[in-house]
């Protein structure tokens, strides 16, 4: 008995120690400055307040860069889930010369960093002048999370969709076409919407390809003005209050995604992410 | 070859592509988007790779393997080899270790298992550069919450203002400490996934046989989480040679290169530094690396498993 109330114990030990920073960030989003760099941080005998969500509107330019990121995010899951589906469509009900080709490059093509390529990625947005546009924001993170999607999505129509349904359908005089949406997506769905908060995710916390493809400030996304705002500090304390309170707003779509979708993601592409 | 005979391949390949016209058209997006943003810029990189350019230069000049022969001999590039073996190793170690101890914790009866499983996530849910920030935030020499607990709690006066990710004795273990607990929920998940698909025969007939909790974790659980442990280890090793976010908010390289892994020494080549035909060679030994290792990984496990 003793050991089991240990154990519990121990296990709250970690919790405690492991979702502190989140807590702590979230917590430190409503103090002010002054209780930020005071000697001896406190949880109650504290002030708290709005203040520095308020300095965050006001001194910085964050709805413009939430726009940004929504509609970088919004486009970008968006033309991956199309891609990545048709791709994994064909995969899984078709057999074609250069499949295994195909799938090949699948598995190989998750496994190149943005690093590697970004250097000639810039060559070339450069030499068609679309540096600091949307376009190539878009197109650049659709390129880096379509090889994964596509992966993931074929598990998932693998494994809701088996082939018996779409022939019973068939049967029934059901037209490719029609039995795609009337069956294939429906059956699928909990797939397509774990990948696309997959790549919603990936999308909305993205860094090095909006730092590497922007340039002005109306343009950046909340993580690259998070890091702007960072970094720009130099020597000087970073401006702690800002950070903090727009760290909490920029977590919370994703926490309130992830809170209501959660079945999709501990099942979802856990399962069908790993089945190599 | 005629051409007679080119005529006859090439009708043989408009036939094959018109009999599967479905699924061709199926991936072509998919293709174009590969060829385009993957295959090209690739090709184009290492192309890049053989060229200098300076601001000084009015055009890149071709210098062929030159920018390879001065990376070898360039003490950054060798400290950020380095510094990416240590953080590769690091991470990649004791993510597995906490990881896998967690997923057996987790996969004990607990009260509230579910919502600690949730919970449990929420270090990887958050956005990498929300919890660079605020790791940043816990590290800071003066107003960090480390250092408070250690020299005033703990009253350890060494700690007191130390920089954590100013000092380069510590830079790299703070970003390798970060990087380990944004990652680490995944892999908890993933194990556990394994862990649950362990019939419970095997422990069964463990039990019979006499065995304590120690060995039934060596002998039945360890071996069943062979395959898994395998892919997700490979899996954790990649995505170690991915990550950039963390280093570059809360160091960007740190103090006189210390914390600067591969990633961030070719982004800095190219985009800091202004030298794109170096930073275009650093890619291209990333990518070799990465192959090489995959290659030797993968090769060296399928022996194990024939023999």
């Amino acid at each position: 008995m003793i050991k089991k109330i240990l154990f519990h114990l121990i296990v709250i030990g970690i919790f405690i120690v492991v979702l502190f920073p989140i807590f702590w960030g979230f917590l430190n989003s409503f103090k002010p400055m002054s209780e930020i760099f005071a000697r001896t941080p406190r949880i109650i005998r504290t002030v708290y307040t709005l203040e520095n969500y308020r300095k965050v509107f006001v001194l910085t330019n964050f709805p413009r860069y939430l726009l940004n990121s929504i509609i970088l995010t919004f486009s970008t899951s968006l033309i991956v889930i199309t891609v990545a589906f048709l791709g994994a469509y064909a995969v899984v009900k078709y057999n074609f010369p250069g499949k295994s080709l195909y799938i090949l490059f699948l598995l190989m093509l998750q496994m190149i960093p943005v690093v590697v390529i970004i250097t000639p990625l810039s060559e070339i947005i450069r030499y068609f002048r679309m540096y600091n546009t949307y376009q190539a924001v878009i197109m650049l993170q659709v390129g880096v999370s379509a090889p994964v999607c596509t992966w993931l999505m074929t598990g998932y129509i693998k494994e809701g969709c088996p082939r018996a349904i779409e022939e019973a359908a068939s049967i029934d005089g059901c037209g490719t076409i029609q039995s795609l949406f009337k069956i294939v997506i429906p059956l699928t769905m909990p797939g397509i919407i774990s990948t696309l908060i997959f790549v919603f995710l990936l999308s909305w916390g993205s860094l090095i390809i909006p730092l590497t493809f922007i340039g002005s400030d109306s343009m950046q996304t909340l993580p690259l003005a998070m890091a702007s705002l960072y970094g720009a500090a130099g020597h000087f304390a970073p401006p702690w209050d800002m950070l903090m309170a727009i760290s909490v707003l920029y977590t919370l779509p994703v926490l309130i995604i992830a809170f209501v979708l959660q079945r999709y993601i501990t099942s979802g592409f856990l399962r069908g992410g790993l089945k190599f | 070859m005629t051409v007679g005979d080119m005529k006859k391949m090439i009708s043989e390949c408009l036939l094959l592509i018109k009999k599967n016209k479905v699924p061709y058209l199926l991936i072509l997006p998919s293709v174009i988007v590969f060829v385009g943003i993957m295959f090209y810029p690739l090709a184009y990189g290492t192309y890049l790779s053989f060229f200098k350019q300076t601001i000084l230069m009015p055009k890149p000049a071709f210098v062929g393997l030159s920018n390879f022969k001065s990376l070898f001999s360039a003490p950054f590039f060798i400290g950020s080899l380095k510094n990416t073996l240590i953080w590769s190793i690091s991470v990649v170690f004791f993510t597995t270790i906490v990881s896998f101890s967690t997923a057996l914790i987790l996969n004990e009866q607990l009260i509230g298992r579910r919502l600690l499983r949730t919970l449990i996530l929420l270090p990887w849910i958050v956005p990498s550069v929300v919890a660079a920030t605020i790791w940043g935030l816990i590290l800071d020499a003066r107003y960090g919450f480390l250092n408070y607990l250690l020299s005033q709690v703990l009253n350890i006066k060494a700690f007191e203002n130390f920089g954590w990710l100013i000092d380069t004795r510590t830079s790299l273990l703070s970003v390798i400490l970060v990087q380990i607990w944004k990652v680490f929920p995944f892999f908890t998940l993933a194990f556990l996934a394994g862990l649950q698909s362990i019939p419970e025969e095997l422990y069964e007939a463990a039990e019979m046989d006499g065995a304590f909790y120690l060995d039934k974790l060596v002998y039945v659980t360890l071996p069943s989480m062979k395959p898994i442990l395998f892919t997700l280890v490979l899996l954790n090793v990649l995505w170690t040679f991915k990550a950039f976010d963390i280093v570059y908010v809360l160091t960007k390289g740190g103090p006189y290169h210390s914390s600067e892994v591969i990633g961030i020494y070719a982004w800095l080549t190219s985009f800091f530094y202004n030298r794109p035909g170096l930073g275009s060679a650093v890619g291209v030994i990333i990518f070799i690396m990465l192959l090489l290792f995959a290659f030797i990984y993968i090769r060296h496990f399928k022996e194990k498993e024939q023999s």
